[in-house]
């Protein structure tokens, strides 16, 4: 697994993400790479681009390609039954009903969100192992970028909390000793899961970080706009530590004109794709198009 | 004479004793309070959201709460406590 890299198309809403992974997946899988195409994105248009209905497991759609559609607010949901069902186990009755109602408004709090997407994110990496490359089509640029940012931020509250948590840990071992004449070596289940936290997010924080591991394709249209969010979101990236691997130009029409002193074209590959005379649904038209010679997908596929 | 020995022997391990646990738990009560006071940081950090206080990401919270039962209890109290003495003064700007 450690080998299967992972690409994300991410972009100001309707410039064309879902269009693009789609592409590319699909470019990937005619030259025999093994992917898997998944949508994150609540929109979910890849069963309109690919005019067939997808669910959670993925579906075969073409030679090396499978698409699946993750279902965030189930992730959020599992999520949460989990912890209410630990909840009811550790704790007396009273405390567990008390917080029920806590937990019922939970989903809704900020950072949730992206929570899931992590967990679907983990889920598909973990499970389908035997794919090269896994193809996400991510949400709008908001959520994208807090998704992105998750594992730098929670690591920061994760350390400081186990510093703390380890300075506890130390003065009841000596107030133990001190008392029993004896230590007494204490699991701490609160240590431990805050390690796992730990684990869990410089894995995620790691990956998202090497290019070797990792691409983020960021999708925009020849204007100014789009350019200008690219920028903001291109900004934000270098702040996290992530570099963005391609531009992707999407729906490049004939005399399209561009800010061609943007920042974002001299820092990065630039992949334009022309926009298409005809509506990109289904298998069929998706290969007419990528059979197109100035369909440039190349500097996407660095696998193998 | 053998038995007022041991007897005596007895009270003065007793003695001993209990001059023993005093000047322990003497010797670990500041550390105690200490320890009760970082914990209770703890839990307003981590289980803050649950009171009205600004937390961490949700998730750390929630990973965490299966486990954390007497600090949520302990601080909950303590939020009680410390609300009385606001709520009393200010029913008495209503009396007046």
């Amino acid at each position: 697994m450690s080998n299967q890299h992972y690409y994300f198309h991410a972009g100001k809403g309707g410039v064309g993400k879902s269009t693009t992974s789609s592409l590319t997946a699909l470019h990937m899988a005619r030259t025999d790479n093994k992917v898997l195409l998944v949508s994150l994105d609540p929109a979910h248009n890849q069963g309109d681009i690919f005019d067939t209905d997808f669910t959670e497991k993925p579906k075969q759609v073409a030679e090396n390609l499978q698409v699946a559609q993750a279902d965030i607010d189930k992730w959020i949901a599992e999520y949460l039954k989990g912890v209410e069902d630990q909840l009811k186990a550790n704790y007396t009755y009273q405390t567990a009903f008390n917080l029920e109602k806590h937990l019922s408004v939970v989903k809704h709090s900020p950072g949730i969100e992206e929570y899931g997407l992590l967990l679907a994110f983990q889920h598909y990496r973990k499970k389908y192992t035997d794919v090269d490359a896994i193809v996400f089509d991510m949400p709008p640029t908001a959520l994208t970028t807090k998704f992105f940012n998750l594992p730098t931020l929670s690591l920061i509250w994760l350390e400081h909390l186990l510093e703390l948590r380890q300075e506890i840990m130390k003065k009841k071992e000596i107030i133990t000793k001190i008392q029993l004449g004896k230590k007494e070596i204490e699991t701490d289940k609160v240590t431990r899961k805050l390690e796992q936290q730990r684990q869990f997010f410089t894995e995620m924080r790691d990956i998202f970080q090497a290019p070797d591991r990792c691409s983020i394709n960021l999708v925009v249209n020849p204007d100014r706009l789009s350019f200008a969010e690219a920028e903001r979101i291109d900004h934000s990236m270098d702040e996290m530590g992530m570099r963005l691997t391609n531009i992707i130009m999407n729906k490049v029409a004939e005399g399209s004109t561009w800010d061609t002193e943007s920042p974002l074209l001299s820092r990065h590959n630039v992949c334009p794709l022309p926009l298409s005379d005809y509506p990109l649904i289904g298998r069929p038209s998706l290969d007419i198009y990528l059979e197109q010679e100035n369909v440039c997908l190349e500097p996407i596929v660095t696998h193998q | 004479m053998k038995e007022h020995c041991k007897t005596v022997l007895r009270k003065i391990r007793n003695g001993y004793r209990f001059v023993d646990e005093m000047h322990r738990v003497k010797a670990t009560e500041r550390l105690e309070w200490e320890t009760r006071e970082l914990e209770n940081i703890f839990a307003l950090l981590t289980l803050g959201a649950f009171v009205g206080m600004q937390a961490p990401p949700m998730h750390i919270s929630l990973e965490l709460l299966p486990d954390m039962e007497k600090e949520l209890v302990y601080m909950t109290n303590r939020v009680s406590i410390a609300n009385d003495p606001l709520a009393e003064l200010f029913s008495m700007f209503d009396a007046l």
